[in-house]
């Protein structure tokens, strides 16, 4: 697993948060808080990054920093967090473990807890690499509506090559809202969760009466701003039956998203909790989903399935499946020692359990 | 609940079965009795459940229903904005004489029908000013590879200036030297050419010589071995009917996957051979779902390698895949001058094989300005007004106006005349004919029938049915 | 023979388009209008010209009732 918030000792006083980009020795300028080159102290086998204030001392063990990444100095903290890693499948802001639902399969159950910090983030945003593709997830980073599209704005006008893939559970667009969402529509992919088309079955899994019609209300207005959507359902025992009639709903009152995921289960959070009761195991029985994926492919939806070890699908369904796990808490088990599609497969969380988790790996399908 | 309908029609399909439609394309089948309920207004509220959850309902102007009708009417008449596709005849002249040849060639010695550097330099210019960098580029003729120098050009040129293109080369394959070879092992490039049946059928209609047959198949078998059958798709011309089947066999002992069955067109020289051509409709009609039959059949027997049949798969992607608008054959609007264009061996314009052929024999000059001068606006204008479906009184009325396409040029090329009732047309009762087998097959719940119309749409020949709840009653 | 076909609850303007479009695909029939009644007489068969009269004014019937929704459709593309 990769670090993303690194413990450090700062040998300077800190008056305020800072982002720099990691540059070559060669390449520092020393007058430029925004960049910082790394140091290998051999005598002491230490790890240091040095600024313009002083130098950082790494703490956690095996960090491997690169070139250009960009990571946060914050001024109340003994810790710094890596911003965007150009190597990574996936760069995450995370805003906020604050959010209005409770989904039973959430794998950040939520917190009394914010982190948003948009001057520092619009300052690291300037120090990403060109194209860069920036996750904003929660908890719900809309509870922050304006400043976040403040920010997505701010971002469209100083640094129009990067994109943002914004996790959101639609509760929260206002006809106000949607001259700024047009401004940014092409810059900015929304990932919402639908996990029905039953209202009180949707309902029943955010844990929030009224969240069905609301998140249908988003999408009128969401659709109007010519807004890109990546629609996600969870799959889970609690859904997987109807998910052909989502498929029909998709088709008739969504055909304008960009992305259908299906989405198989982390085993963290509430999910973990609820495991026994949600987890739906496809190796063992793809039947729901067959007729649901048959549906959408011929439908010209854009279907994608998210989380999903390739041997656990069949065969001839494998090309939709996407290595989706984030780079930083993906792993492989001992089953997948000799497989040669380690490099396009989803792999397994970090915290799998192999034990209460797919029965048939790699038996199956293949 | 106040709601209103979004204009929409109907049509049988069989003795129980209607098709309703609305102007978006969204359908279901029904009785009669539920017909009856939706004209005269008299739904219930399961019925009017149904027709908002297909979308046929909306309050007001603007709300998520119109919204959605919109985007799938907006996605069905999208046509590019840049020409992507340039269809070239850099020769006219050819090495063989196809029995059925329209207006397409000249003897192999003739002078004055080539591309000179001229022609070729303006094209450039063509291109430079009217496309952006993702173009196809197609060779057609006579037989492109007279000139494979030109061809050369061509795809230099395109690499040079950093194009991101794709070249398709219609070739009777008789011509393999090693410059051609240079191309046909690009990634970018693409082969098409004619079977048109086993060995006897290709020698009588297209190469009349033994020498010519056997050079053929050995060709195409050092093509399709050497560079795979991804590289090289083959196009069949039907001319006795009884040889369709036969013809489906050869190409799946050739190992192609893809057959495009159609009648021979008759045109230009051709038609001057064939007088009777005109009523092949019926006829063919017969045969092309007997055959159809016939390759759904043999999937379903299948366990890979199935074959699937271009214009059941265009006609089938009009009705379920909105924004399948890339076919001159089958779309509406069908506009010239929008995305692509045929450029003559003398630089003119033409939206299509079949103009450029009916202008060739003299009936109507159906040109459209040139590389040299540029684009002809009011002929493009005059043109284009006559290519939308949406303004036909025939049309306007028939359930598959939003799956369906329009041609006038066809019109043209076989009455001489456009104002002709577009249900009395050629093209209106093959597509008809196309829609109301499509919607049979749908409603037989056979799973041959199925597996097909699923493999056609996704490429996964499976009986798991493409389309949920279509079935009102 | 000859066939008769009343539209009671149908506007006048719905069943003159009708007449009009059966007339001018059906050129082989005998076809009047009078008092919201079709009278066909000619060599034909009477289910498919019953179809035919029903497809066609039922067709009018609904285009003139949606004629409006279209028109605002079309302008709002």
């Amino acid at each position: 697993m990769i670090k993303i918030t690194i413990n450090a000792n700062y040998s300077f006083q800190r008056k305020k948060s800072f982002a720099s980009k990691i540059v070559s020795k060669d390449d520092y300028i020393p007058h430029d808080e925004n960049n910082v080159y790394v140091n290998f102290d051999e005598s002491n086998n230490k790890l240091f990054l040095v600024s313009k204030y002083g130098s950082i001392e790494i703490i956690d063990d095996d960090i491997k920093f690169e070139l250009n990444e960009v990571l946060l100095f914050y001024n109340n903290i003994n810790q710094l967090r890596r911003f965007f890693r150009p190597s990574a499948n996936s760069n995450a802001i995370l805003l906020t473990e604050q959010c209005d639902q409770r989904c039973i399969m959430c794998s950040q159950p939520p917190k009394d807890k914010r982190y948003d910090d948009f001057p520092l983030f619009k300052n690291a945003l300037k120090l990403c690499p060109n194209k860069s593709i920036i996750t904003i997830s929660g908890g719900e980073p809309t509870l922050f509506m304006d400043e976040l599209l403040d920010f997505l704005i701010f971002a469209k006008k100083e640094r129009p090559d990067i994109t943002f893939h914004i996790l959101s559970n639609g509760q929260h667009f206002k006809k106000e809202d949607m001259k700024n969402l047009k401004e940014v529509s092409s810059n900015v992919l929304w990932g919402i969760p639908l996990y029905s088309h039953l209202p009180n079955e949707h309902d029943d899994i955010v844990s929030k009466d009224g969240a069905y019609d609301k998140l249908f209300h988003s999408f009128s207005l969401l659709l109007e701003a010519g807004s890109r959507i990546e629609l996600r359902t969870v799959l889970m025992k609690q859904n997987i039956k109807s998910l052909l009639k989502l498929s029909d709903l998709i088709i008739n009152k969504l055909p304008w998203i960009e992305i259908w995921a299906m989405m198989q289960l982390e085993y963290i959070g509430y999910a973990k909790m609820n495991w026994k009761k949600i987890f739906f195991d496809n190796s063992e029985n793809f039947e729901f989903l067959e007729n649901s994926i048959i549906h959408a492919l011929s439908n010209k939806i854009n279907l994608n399935l998210y989380n999903f070890p390739l041997c656990t699908v069949p065969q001839k369904f494998r090309k939709i499946a996407r290595p989706s796990i984030s780079d930083w808490k993906k792993k492989f088990i001992k089953e997948c020692e000799n497989c040669e599609k380690k490099s396009v497969c989803a792999g397994f969380f970090e915290w799998h359990k192999n034990e209460i988790g797919y029965k048939n790996i790699g038996r199956k399908f293949l | 609940m106040t709601y209103n309908y979004f204009p929409y029609n109907f049509r049988k399909i069989d003795h129980q079965y209607f098709l309703v439609s609305n102007i978006s394309g969204n359908f279901f089948l029904c009785k009669k009795e539920t017909l009856d309920k939706i004209i005269h207004k008299k739904i219930d509220n399961n019925l009017e459940k149904y027709l908002l959850q297909k979308g046929f309902l909306f309050k007001e102007q603007g709300d998520f229903n119109w919204n959605n009708n919109k985007f799938k009417l907006v996605k069905r008449k999208m046509l590019p904005e840049k020409i992507g596709y340039y269809m070239i005849v850099p020769t006219l002249r050819c090495n063989i004489n196809c029995s059925y040849c329209q207006v397409s060639r000249v003897d192999q010695s003739t002078n004055g029908y080539d591309w000179d550097d001229n022609t070729l330099d303006h094209f450039f210019k063509f291109v430079s000013k009217y496309s952006d960098k993702n173009i196809k580029i197609e060779f057609q003729g006579g037989e492109p590879t007279l000139r494979v120098d030109i061809i050369k050009k061509v795809i230099q040129w395109a690499d040079k200036n950093k194009y991101k293109a794709e070249f398709a080369i219609c070739t009777n394959l008789l011509n393999i030297n090693q410059e051609f070879e240079e191309i046909i092992a690009r990634d970018d490039v693409h082969l098409s050419t004619s079977i048109d049946g086993s060995y006897e059928i290709q020698k009588n209609q297209r190469t009349k010589s033994d020498d010519l047959a056997k050079n053929f198949f050995k060709n195409f078998e050092y093509v399709s071995n050497k560079y795979g059958l991804d590289k090289i798709s083959a196009l069949p011309t039907f001319y006795d009917f009884d040889q369709v089947v036969p013809t489906i066999d050869f190409y799946e002992s050739l190992g192609l996957k893809t057959i495009y069955l159609r009648p021979v067109n008759f045109q230009g020289f051709a038609r001057k051979k064939h007088p009777i051509s005109k009523n092949l409709t019926e006829e063919w009609g017969k045969i092309y779902n007997k055959a159809l039959d016939y390759i759904f059949q043999k999937n379903y027997n299948k366990k890979n390698n199935f074959m699937m049949e271009f214009s059941f798969l265009t006609n089938l992607r009009r009705i379920f895949q909105p924004g399948s608008n890339g076919h001159v054959d089958l779309r509406n609007p069908n506009f010239a001058s929008r995305d692509n264009f045929i450029v003559d061996y003398n630089g003119v314009l033409f939206p299509s094989d079949e103009a450029r052929m009916i202008s060739r024999i003299g009936l109507v000059d159906l040109s459209l300005g040139n590389i040299f001068d540029g684009l002809d606006s009011e002929k493009i204008s005059n043109y284009n007004w006559n290519q939308i479906s949406d303004v036909n009184s025939d049309c306007i009325h028939c359930s598959y106006q939003p799956y369906c396409g329009i041609d006038t040029v066809d019109d043209l090329s076989r009455y001489n005349r456009i104002d002709l009732p577009k249900i009395k047309t050629n093209f209106c009762q093959n597509n008809l004919r196309k829609f109301d087998d499509i919607f049979s097959r749908i409603l037989s719940n056979k799973p041959e029938n199925i597996l097909n119309i699923t493999g056609h749409l996704t490429g996964i020949f499976s009986t798991i049915p493409p389309f949920s709840d279509i079935i009102y009653d | 023979m000859s066939v008769k076909y009343k539209f009671d609850n149908e506007s006048n303007e719905v069943l003159e388009r009708a007449f009009q479009r059966l007339n001018y695909n059906n050129s082989s029939l005998n076809i009047t209008l009078s008092n919201k009644e079709f009278t066909i007489d000619g060599d034909f068969n009477e289910n498919q010209v019953k179809e035919e009269v029903y497809k066609t004014v039922y067709n009018e019937k609904i285009y003139l009732e949606t004629l409006d929704i279209r028109k605002k459709i079309f302008s709002d593309l």
